[in-house]
Parts: structure tokens; C-alpha cells; sequence
């Protein structure tokens, strides 16, 4: 079965601040969220890469491309990575 | 060859306020 591509709910901006790479909700998200998520340099690529539309296979290639790690450890980092935005409701 | 950057896991941490 296919599994349909994540959606990141556009509600969410992500930031560089002082170094860090936050995510901070924008409109009415900002009274619901209660707070801001923190990533790292590769959560905040997988983050740029769903955010430009890529798929779950695009962003894990552009993760291989960019860092010396495998593609099926890349694929599993990414799915992870979704879950975890999912769960905070970035990702629908 | 580019060199590629030492890879660290992906982590998502909620700051709640």
C-alpha cells in the first residue's frame, strides 16, 4: 500500500536563533502550541525538505547527499523524524 | 569529492512556555 506524503502544517515557521534551530508556530497555532520545537541541523534539513514539498524517499537522499550516513539508516531517521513532528502536530 | 558532515541523529524537543 502507499502510504500517502507527509503534510507540514504551514502554521509552523522554522528559525535560526543565536545558533539553534527552532520551530515556532505563527497565527492562531501560537495559542494552541504552547511553545516551540527544537531541532537539530539534520531534523532541520528533514524539515526544510518537507517544507519544500519533497517526499519521504527525496528527503532522505538529500540527508545521504549531505552526510555520511547510510540510505536505509537516512529512510528510518526520517520516518522517525516525522513521527516525532507528527506527534506535536507539525507534522498533519 | 566533498567531504560529507558527521551525522548525527535527527532530534525534535518541545520547548514548552
Amino acid at each position: 500500500m502507499q502510504m500517502s506524503e507527509p503534510q507540514l502544517n504551514k502554521d509552523f515557521v522554522l528559525r535560526k536563533v543565536c545558533g539553534v534551530n527552532v520551530v515556532l508556530p505563527t497565527g492562531l497555532q501560537v495559542k494552541d502550541f504552547g511553545g516551540a520545537l527544537n531541532l537539530n541541523d539534520t531534523a532541520a534539513l528533514i524539515f526544510e525538505q518537507l517544507q519544500a514539498g519533497k517526499t519521504v524517499e527525496e528527503t532522505a537522499a538529500a540527508l545521504v547527499a549531505a552526510y555520511d550516513v547510510t540510505p536505509e539508516k537516512a529512510l528510518a531517521d526520517v520516518q522517525k523524524t516525522i513521527d516525532s513532528l507528527r506527534e506535536t502536530g507539525v507534522v498533519d | 569529492k566533498t567531504e560529507k558532515k558527521t551525522y548525527e541523529e535527527p532530534t525534535v524537543q518541545k520547548v514548552e512556555f
